[in-house]
């Protein structure tokens, strides 16, 4: 009996899918009865599992799903995640060292976006996701026709190789200007960095890059997070390894995960493996919400390739599907604005404590708004963790932010609800370029049901879509 | 009871309306601004400047735009050109005014120098009938057309803006038919009258109180600024202030910045609308450079200039408020452009 099993790992959420590659005999026999059922014959096949715990912790969750369900023979793992994004954007990254022509050394800084949009006596710009005293520069010169002007020499790196020491770092990016127009310095300075036992990550890899700033921005984000993304993902590829038959591969979106973890490949090529997967299959012919537990993505129907993510810190280069993120996120915080005490606010929350409703946070969120829109019954995992101590506590937040001072009715509480949930409903209208009927849009995932209430009106798959989808052997729309 | 929470409701809808704009300012027909979305902060006294301007003389009407970038008619610089569509909601008489009026500002690169007057630094279009009721104005187009003042794109880029307005003015009418959003009297009345009551909340937190300062930031150019902060309003007289040798700006910048300036002292984001504005007024003398007249050059004021009034009301607050002193902003009058084989164009300042 073989297995398939289909992972989405998020930040704080793990949703897995196992399939049996072949029935058993009670099954088949039972096809051949009804030829109509494959599909629900399909799916009592599927063994589903979804925590909530944090990432680091994912590897014991799925030790136990599989010895849960005697699974010791596995021919496929497919993974789907945003878990590079997510290391990026919450600043989890691991210190590392970037390397860049002489005189170049701020351009990243530069660069830097301000923290806010609008005018404030105080602009600050995000700071750099690395110290500015781990940003080293050396002689070298590329021209911008591919010419060499100057080789980097063995004196300057091994100088460069002892400020590292100091440092005790191992991740190196390389960011020479013009390197895609000729690598050469690039690739010495990444053999002879790699011989003395540094990670290197080149940023003339990235060859079909026209904007050098943000092709630097790519190498050096993949140097920051790859520490912390092989140290989550190697634990889950040593369970899975043992169990894996011959020619069976465990991928991340195209890429191999054993490749990942060398440092063969770059982490940031898993980074839109999930948004990738559902704009692929899912996104051609209509304009699509998908409602994830940790994210809510907006795919315009045929969305064009794009070659430059909107990080935090400026364009990323990139190779991925377009997709907006919108907001409020499921695990958006309500607080206070410019109106009203409640609105939506920048800051999100984990599952780590989760919404209020959980009963852990005191933190109102977008999230414990959904659950009076719609139970979550169909969402597996989740009733368990509602109680009432949780939605008790959002009763009375919610009240007391609204500053009522009549008797707390349930008439009252829905009011504000509705109002809120409307409030939501324009913001996620802006995110949704180019829509004009939200009806025409699709939602899938499971918060699906309950975003339905708010917009659009066709909800398409079940609450495992996106793992049951990577089992498939042709995932498309006909599976909706 | 829920006065907030629609509110901030209200404000989401016209957010979501404009999501695509980046200068926009939506004014009702009694002068009430309700929404303003700005780049640069000289926007925020110059947008309903030139609605007004543009109406008192042209009369918009539904489906009009009327394109202008002089900036002693509510515009900034000759370089960022502002349309302004007529929206009417209900189905009147075409001979009716319209119930609200859009302007829309485009940024085009900035012509860097020192001139000796406004018409010195490009093309001035004073507020012109671009469209009539939906309909190119063909001979001021082929006007612009053959202008030799015209900059490069300008026609293109004006165009499409307008296109962009005109399916705009139907998105509104078919969103306000559809009672998705209310610009009745009653509505824009609550709306801009609960803005008032949050920013009277806001304003609580900067001292009351007034403060002088004199600020000479060049050797012949003397900011002389009394800012007084009462009762929630915001007083700014300039009077003393010189008449400038250099750096000139119109009244509605210099009211835009400082507005910008007690905007800019809370963390969070204050939405623009009449409700707060009605809270400030100013002061300039006229013919002081703070307030100057057609037909003195604005370009270097409108852009490294608002660097100055931003000083000058730091300077000021910094009495009551010792957190806002900040290092004044360097003085030049050089600035330079560079063109690229591929059309790009990279200007600065030095």
């Amino acid at each position: 009996m073989t297995w398939s099993i289909g992972l989405n790992l998020g930040e704080s959420v793990l949703e897995i899918t196992a399939k049996r590659s072949k029935p058993d005999s009670t099954i088949m026999k039972r096809r051949e009865h009804n030829k109509h059922a494959a599909k629900s014959n399909d799916d009592t096949q599927l063994i589903h599992s979804r925590t909530f715990s944090p990432a680091s912790s994912f590897s014991s969750t799925i030790s136990q799903f599989l010895k849960q369900n005697e699974i010791t023979k596995i021919n496929e793992v497919r993974i789907v995640t945003n878990l590079v994004t997510k290391i990026i954007e919450a600043r989890h990254g691991s210190p590392a060292v970037m390397l860049t022509t002489i005189g170049f050394e701020n351009w990243l800084d530069l660069n830097l976006p301000l923290e806010k949009d609008y005018f404030t006596f105080n602009p600050k710009k995000i700071g750099l996701p690395i110290a500015k005293e781990l940003i080293f520069s050396i002689s070298e010169r590329t021209n911008a026709e591919g010419a060499i002007e100057k080789i980097v020499s063995e004196e300057d790196l091994e100088f460069f190789v002892t400020k590292l020491e100091l440092h005790n770092i191992k991740n190196v990016a390389i960011c020479y200007l013009h390197s895609t127009k000729n690598p050469e310095n690039e690739k010495r300075t990444a053999h002879y960095l790699t011989s003395r036992g540094f990670n290197v990550f080149k940023s003339s890899d990235n060859i079909k890059s026209k904007n050098e700033i943000s092709r630097f921005w790519n190498t050096l984000l993949a140097a920051y997070a790859t520490p912390y993304f092989i140290e989550l993902l190697s634990p889950i590829y040593s369970i899975f390894q043992p169990l894996l038959s011959e020619s069976a591969q465990i991928k991340i979106g195209n890429q191999d995960l054993k490749e990942l973890i060398e440092c063969k490949t770059s982490c940031m090529a898993t980074a839109f493996s999930l948004t990738d997967f559902i704009s692929n299959n899912f996104a051609k012919s209509t304009d699509l919400i998908y409602c994830g537990m940790e994210d809510f993505y907006f795919f315009e129907r045929s969305a064009p390739d794009i070659n430059a993510w909107q990080s935090p810190f400026g364009e990323v280069y990139t190779e991925s599907k377009k997709f907006s993120t919108l907001f409020p996120q499921p695990l958006t915080e309500l607080g206070k604005g410019f109106f009203a005490e409640l609105c939506f606010t920048q800051n999100k929350v984990s599952y780590d404590s989760g919404p209020m409703i959980f009963g852990r946070s005191l933190k109102p969120t977008f999230f414990d708004l959904l659950n009076y829109n719609e139970s979550f019954e169909n969402v597996l995992g989740l009733n368990s963790k509602i109680n009432e101590r949780g939605q008790k506590r959002f009763f009375e937040t919610i009240f007391a932010l609204s500053k009522i001072n009549q008797s707390k009715t349930n008439r009252d509480f829905d009011e504000i609800r509705k109002t809120l949930l409307l409030i939501a409903k324009e913001q996620l209208l802006s995110g949704c370029n180019n829509i004009t009927s939200l009806e025409e849009v699709t939602l899938c995932g499971p918060l699906a049901p309950q975003l339905r209430k708010i917009i659009g009106d066709k909800v398409v798959g079940g609450d495992f879509f996106v793992t049951n989808s990577l089992l498939l052997s042709n995932a498309n729309e006909s599976f909706l | 009871m829920m006065k907030d929470l629609l509110s901030e409701l209200y404000f989401q809808k016209m957010n979501s309306i404009f999501v695509d704009f980046q200068r926009i300012c939506l004014q009702t027909s009694n002068q009430e601004i309700l929404f303003l979305k700005y780049c640069s902060i000289s926007d925020i006294g110059t947008f309903p400047q030139c609605i007004q301007v543009s109406n008192k003389y042209l009369n918009i009407q539904d489906g009009d735009i009327v394109l202008t970038n002089d900036p002693y008619s509510g515009g900034t610089n000759l370089t960022s050109p502002t349309l302004i569509i007529g929206i009417g909601l209900n189905n009147k008489t075409s001979s009716s005014s319209p119930e609200l009026f859009l302007a829309s500002r485009l940024s085009f690169p900035l012509k860097h120098g020192v001139y000796n007057d406004i018409d010195a630094e490009g093309l001035r279009i004073p507020p012109s009938p671009y469209y009539i009721k939906g309909i190119l104005n063909e001979p001021m187009n082929e006007a612009l057309k053959h202008h030799p003042k015209t900059p490069k794109g300008f026609l293109e880029s004006i165009n499409k803006e307008a296109t962009r307005l005109l399916m705009l003015r139907e998105k509104i009418q078919k969103l306000s038919a559809n009672n998705h959003i209310d610009f009745g009297k009653t509505s824009i009345k609550d709306y801009l009258s609960y803005s008032e009551k949050s920013f009277i909340r806001y304003t609580k937190e900067i001292p009351e109180g007034s403060c002088v300062t004199e600020y000479a930031f060049t050797s012949e150019d003397k900011f002389k600024l009394k800012i007084e902060h009462k009762d929630h309003f915001f007083h700014f007289d300039f009077s003393g202030t010189t008449i400038g040798h250099n750096f000139f700006f119109t009244d509605s910048v210099t009211f835009g910045v400082v507005v910008a300036c007690i905007l800019g002292l809370q963390e969070n984001y204050i939405p623009i609308n009449s409700g707060v504005l009605t809270h400030f007024f100013m002061n300039a003398p006229r013919n002081s450079f703070v307030n100057s007249s057609f037909p003195r050059p604005v370009s270097l004021g409108h852009t490294e200039g608002i660097n100055f009034i931003i000083d000058a009301v730091s300077r000021c607050m910094s009495d009551k408020n010792p957190k806002l002193k900040r290092a004044s902003s360097g003085k030049n009058n050089c600035g330079y452009e560079i063109h690229f084989k591929n059309n790009l164009i990279y200007s600065d300042l030095l």
